[in-house]
């Protein structure tokens, strides 16, 4: 017998060995990705330590500083520190998409998998409630449940949450089909394995990279959409440092002729959205080529 | 009666007057039509037919397993169980306990993402409760049975990193964990070259013997049931129309369509082309 060779093709999708061959392959946009989301995500871990002020310092001799060295983004209306608040507006900024895409994934999963699985009226049921959800523009439904439960961060969070469920649940439907005819799920089936083990153990591991594609690009358009209802003042309310509502509490200063307060926000959320967006393309291009 | 038992000694397999239809009215289809077989214990039994044949119908329908729509009567007995219209219970508990199947494509059938020890303790693991560490070690000497070098390396390892002849070992080995006595192959050897195929065939013969392992080998190359199998069963559009003991078969054939497939053999054909037969439903 000879030794075990590698000669077909690696079905590994997303082992660390494959976060090298991205790099490998020069899929530079990707791995710039990579990097400014690890910057932005060090920033909201370490705010304590760089900010170099408090983020919320109330300072109106300083209001509407232009940059220099001792504030380098300038100041606000109310003067406190642009940069330091750009920099512990980061965590908000970044557990809210978070908040948003783990609720989503783990409801549009469950209604996926279910579906492709049982098909039939369970799976007919639940791609009219999909489609129902689709139907209905997110940022209207969010701006309801916020109207019912009252504005702030967690109602904004779970109204998105609710929003987003269809496009995790059409993907993972549409993979967990395909998955579900594979031989070794029938294998498993054919061997008395229950439903429950099969998806929780086979299926929905081999299934993950392409969910994780999805819930990247998800995360990207949460982050939009979550600044979009901090800026319209359903979101996190101020003075809490946001990036969406720093751009809202800007608008003021921006026609005074102080255009930093709203653009290092809105600049911070396009790095971060376009990076999310590369990132998660990057990987269903990825997914693609190794499955395909 | 002459009790359970004895029955059960006498065939760990027991297929009788078999037919399976699929559709209803004008598009009914009859795919099995009284087919039989038996497989006792320690003994290797062929399924040779072309493809369409019914082989791998019969087979499914051993554990219970027959497609959407479809109407199965007569009857299966798996270790003195009838099978036809037998509760969704029961058969699962056969197809844990009794029955195990290897296929034609290991590669396919094995989850990419579970590494080999992960995949062959599954089944300890699931019907006998076992833990972890008791379920590796029995992992280890289940890999060693059936041949594979290094088995504790062997088990930290991906299906990807394997080749298809050590893969069909694993899928051995991981039938074997929840000690079947009957072993279904459908096509087991068939994507596999010659040599590991003779390889796989030794294994299976060995693991006949020291285990008294049933099996029930299904294939359309007549050559290699002929080889390897007690008896021979063969089948054409969902009729066994021949059986016998294997080297009876293979030489004289009484059967026309028998004939037919041993003269499609490509070993037997001078050069010209295999001439297709028409076997298939």
């Amino acid at each position: 017998m000879t030794l075990p060779t590698t000669e077909t093709r690696s079905t590994h999708l997303l082992t660390r060995r494959s976060w090298l061959a991205i790099r490998h392959r020069g899929n530079a946009l990707t791995l710039a990705a990579v990097i400014a989301l690890g910057v932005l995500v060090l920033v909201a871990i370490l705010a304590p330590v760089i900010a170099p002020y408090d983020p919320n310092q109330v300072s109106l001799i300083d209001a509407l500083q232009p940059p220099s060295a001792a504030h380098l983004l300038g100041t606000d209306e109310a003067g406190r520190d642009v940069l330091s608040r750009v920099i512990w507006g980061a965590r908000i900024s970044l557990l809210g998409p978070l908040g948003v895409v783990l609720g989503s994934t783990l409801i549009g999963v469950t209604v996926g998998v279910l579906s492709a699985w049982r098909g039939g009226w369970v799976d007919a049921t639940a791609s009219r409630f999909v489609e129902i959800l689709f139907a209905f523009p997110g940022v209207l439904l969010a701006i309801l449940i916020v109207a019912v439960f009252g504005p702030g961060l967690a109602s904004t969070v779970v109204a998105l949450a609710v929003a987003y469920i269809p496009y995790m649940a059409r993907t993972t439907r549409s993979v967990a089909l395909a998955e579900r005819q594979t031989p070794y799920i029938r294998a498993l089936e054919l061997q008395g394995m229950s439903a429950w083990r099969i998806t929780s153990l086979h299926l929905v591991p081999n299934i993950a990279p392409f969910v994780l594609a999805q819930a990247t690009l998800c995360f990207g358009y949460a982050m939009i959409d979550l600044a979009g209802l901090s800026f319209l003042g359903f979101g996190v309310q101020p003075p809490e440092a946001d990036w969406g509502a720093m751009v809202a509490a800007g608008q003021a200063a921006l026609i005074q002729g102080s255009p930093a307060p709203a653009l290092a926000p809105g600049v911070v959320i396009v790095i971060a959205v376009v990076s999310f967006s590369l990132l998660g393309e990057g990987i269903a291009e990825r997914v693609r080529r190794t499955s395909a | 009666m002459s009790g359970s038992n004895q029955q059960v000694d006498a065939a760990v397999l027991a297929i009788d007057d078999l037919r399976l239809d699929v559709g209803a009215g004008e598009t009914a289809v009859r795919i099995l039509d009284g087919v039989g077989l038996s497989c006792a214990a320690g003994e290797i039994v062929g399924l040779v037919g072309e493809s369409g044949s019914g082989k791998s119908m019969t087979l499914r329908a051993a554990v219970g397993l027959a497609p959407k729509g479809a109407r199965l009567t007569g009857s299966v007995r798996v270790a003195g169980r009838e099978l036809v219209g037998a509760g969704r219970r029961e058969v699962l508990r056969v197809r844990r306990e009794v029955a195990a199947m290897i296929f034609q494509d290991p590669r396919a059938h094995v989850n990419p993402y579970q590494r080999i020890g992960a995949f062959v303790a599954d089944g300890l693991r699931r019907t006998r409760g076992w833990s972890r560490t008791r379920a590796a070690q029995q992992v280890v000497s289940l890999l060693d049975e059936v041949g594979l070098p290094d088995p504790e390396t062997l088990a930290d390892r991906y299906p990807h990193e394997l080749s298809g002849g050590m893969l069909q070992r694993v899928m051995i080995a991981s039938a074997l964990s929840t000690e079947p006595r009957l072993l279904l192959a459908d096509e087991a050897t068939t994507a596999l070259d010659v040599t590991t195929q003779a390889e796989i065939m030794g294994l299976l013969r060995r693991l006949r013997e020291e285990r008294g392992l049933a099996i029930v080998f299904v294939t359309h190359d007549l050559d290699l049931a002929a080889a390897s199998c007690d008896r021979i069963h063969v089948m054409q559009s969902g009729v066994v129309v021949e059986q016998g003991r294997a080297l009876d078969v293979f030489e004289r054939p009484e059967h026309p369509y028998t004939r037919k497939l041993l003269d499609a053999m490509p070993s037997r054909l001078d050069a010209e082309a295999p001439t297709p037969i028409g076997g298939a439903a």
